[in-house]
């Protein structure tokens, strides 16, 4: 029979009191005189599970303050296990979490009951949200790029009517104000015999025509750093100088004109109507506006342009007249005939030049 | 093919060669008892021939064998870890070989934590105290070589044998 004193049992009963009401438990201690008997065994298995299950408490405390990094010892205590098979689940669903933070929404739960059926169904939904989000970012993206295109059309739109300055001012305040250029020089052409031969042609080709020898005039223009301003009828007329940017506007449109008798004379030698211009070239002040409110034309006026007009109507086929204003802005940078002076029409005599070629040691 | 002497191991994945043709009636499946019964046979008699340790590494090269051929014909499309994980989870799902999580995973250290739970190997086997899936941490180790070109070292850290419900393996990066 195991005889066991009194203040023993009680010690191991104040141990199981204190634990149940979740005070602090110290393991028991048996002097090393006490007999291995049954009574120790009880101790040491007491002592164990008191280990363990103090092991269990703290790791489900750290649990509970959502820390998963933490390590537990080995124990067979059932509740021990089950806690590390929970901190091993948690550690794993934060990293299924973190690769679905990162974009993979391949990512999936398996063998954790309802948990799983909710984590895999939010992983879905996020997916699907996602997807239609990237599906409403590509359509975005298409309209802005079709915008941009749209854009891109009406601003290249704008610009064949307007000059790019002008146009910037009416894309960004809605308006512009006439402006004097004190500076510029003004160029006028004129198709040789056009109203006779226009009368022989059949509508659609005179403008087909009319069409292509105006297209390659704007390139011309536009290579030299001038500035078609509208055509009438077959009268082309290009300023150069109001970008602010040409200081040479005077050179800048010479060599303009003397490209569009080059182009045309080319395209002479291979077509079957031969076309020729007169054109006429002088520098000054203009006014430059935007003329209407619905239908944007832009214009300049002033004295500059009528005497561009007039040396144009004074010049000869595919040749250039400039006036002496233009020839001084020139400089000696051509070789020019002088054609002495010449009565202009409400102005008196004025002298005029042919311009042959620019003079190879002053070639661009 | 299968009984010659070698000096290069010579496994390939066609020695496992059709099975559907093989075993029209019994199929590809079969119990988990029987793949003990020959593991813990090989490993007791390779044990009494060898010893322990001689045996664990035999069982750990098996293993990464297993694993890196496992990894070339399975997981060799996979492209991005992620991809890997998903494809590689599926998989020992499908073949039942264990439920496998990533716990932790610093692919840029090649440093990760891995669990198989309901392992084929050791799942309800008696607690002994002994971390005993030597062949998984061979087979993980081949895997995680394969997929990122270099030498992995794994190392079971729980184990059901240790008394854990769940394997717990540490693998890092070589070098």
């Amino acid at each position: 029979m195991l005889e066991i004193e009194e203040s023993r049992v009680d010690k191991l009963t104040e141990l199981f009191y204190r634990l149940l009401n979740g005070r602090p438990v110290e393991p028991l201690e048996l002097p090393p005189e006490y007999p291995d008997d049954e009574f120790r065994q009880l101790v040491g298995y007491v002592n164990r599970f008191l280990r363990e299950f103090r092991e269990f408490s703290e790791g489900m405390e750290t649990l509970s303050r959502g820390e998963l990094d933490f390590a537990l010892g080995r124990g067979r205590l059932g509740i021990l296990q089950h806690l590390k098979s929970l901190q091993g689940n948690l550690r794993h669903l934060t990293w299924k979490t973190q690769q679905i933070a990162g974009g993979d929404f391949e990512q999936k739960v398996d063998f954790m009951g309802d948990f799983s059926v909710a984590f895999n169904s939010m992983t879905r939904q996020l997916r699907e949200a996602f997807e239609k989000i990237e599906k409403q970012n590509r359509a975005l993206a298409d309209a802005c790029e079709e915008i941009r295109r749209e854009k891109e059309k009406s601003d290249a739109l704008l610009l064949n009517i307007l000059p790019v300055r002008v146009a910037d001012d009416l894309k960004t305040t809605g308006r512009t104000v006439p402006e004097t250029f004190d500076d510029v020089t003004v160029l006028f052409t004129d198709i040789v015999g056009f109203t006779t031969l226009s009368s022989r042609l059949e509508p659609k080709m005179l403008i087909d025509e009319l069409n292509e020898i105006f297209t390659g005039f704007d390139l011309i223009i536009e290579r030299n750093g001038c500035e078609r301003i509208k055509t009438i009828g077959d009268a082309y007329l290009a300023v150069s100088g109001m970008n602010g940017d040409s200081g040479n506007h005077a050179e800048n449109i010479t060599d303009a004109a003397l490209e569009m008798v080059r182009f045309l004379a080319a395209r002479n030698r291979d077509s079957r109507l031969r076309w020729e211009i007169r054109a006429g070239i002088h520098s000054g002040r203009v006014v430059g506006g935007v003329v209407g409110v619905k239908k944007y034309i832009y214009d300049v006026f002033g004295d500059t342009i009528n005497t561009a007009c007039r040396m144009e109507q004074n010049s000869e086929p595919m040749k250039i007249n400039i006036s002496e204003a233009t020839r001084a802005a020139l400089g000696d940078h051509y070789e020019l005939v002088p054609r002495g002076e010449l009565e202009v029409k409400g102005k008196g005599g004025m002298r005029m030049y042919f311009v042959s070629r620019r003079r190879e040691d002053f070639s661009v | 093919m299968f009984k010659e002497e070698r000096e290069e191991l010579q496994f390939d994945w066609k020695m496992i060669d059709d099975i559907g043709e093989g075993r029209p009636n019994l199929g590809p499946g079969m119990s988990v008892a029987v793949y003990r019964l020959m593991q813990f046979t090989l490993r007791d008699v390779l044990i009494r021939e060898y010893g322990v340790a001689e045996a664990d590494r035999i069982f750990f090269e098996s293993g990464k064998r297993a694993g890196e051929e496992f990894c070339r014909h399975t997981l060799e499309e996979c492209g991005d870890f992620g991809e890997m994980t998903v494809k590689l989870q599926e998989t020992l799902r499908e073949l039942r070989i264990g439920i496998l999580r990533f716990e932790r995973a610093e692919v840029e250290d090649g440093s990760f934590t891995i669990t198989v739970a309901e392992d084929l190997d050791c799942s309800g086997l008696p607690v002994t105290d002994e971390t005993i899936c030597t062949y998984d941490e061979g087979f993980l180790s081949g895997i995680l070589g394969v997929y990122f070109g270099r030498p992995f070292d794994v190392r079971e850290v729980d184990c059901w044998c240790t008394g854990d419900r769940i394997c717990r393996f540490e693998a890092k990066k070589r070098g």
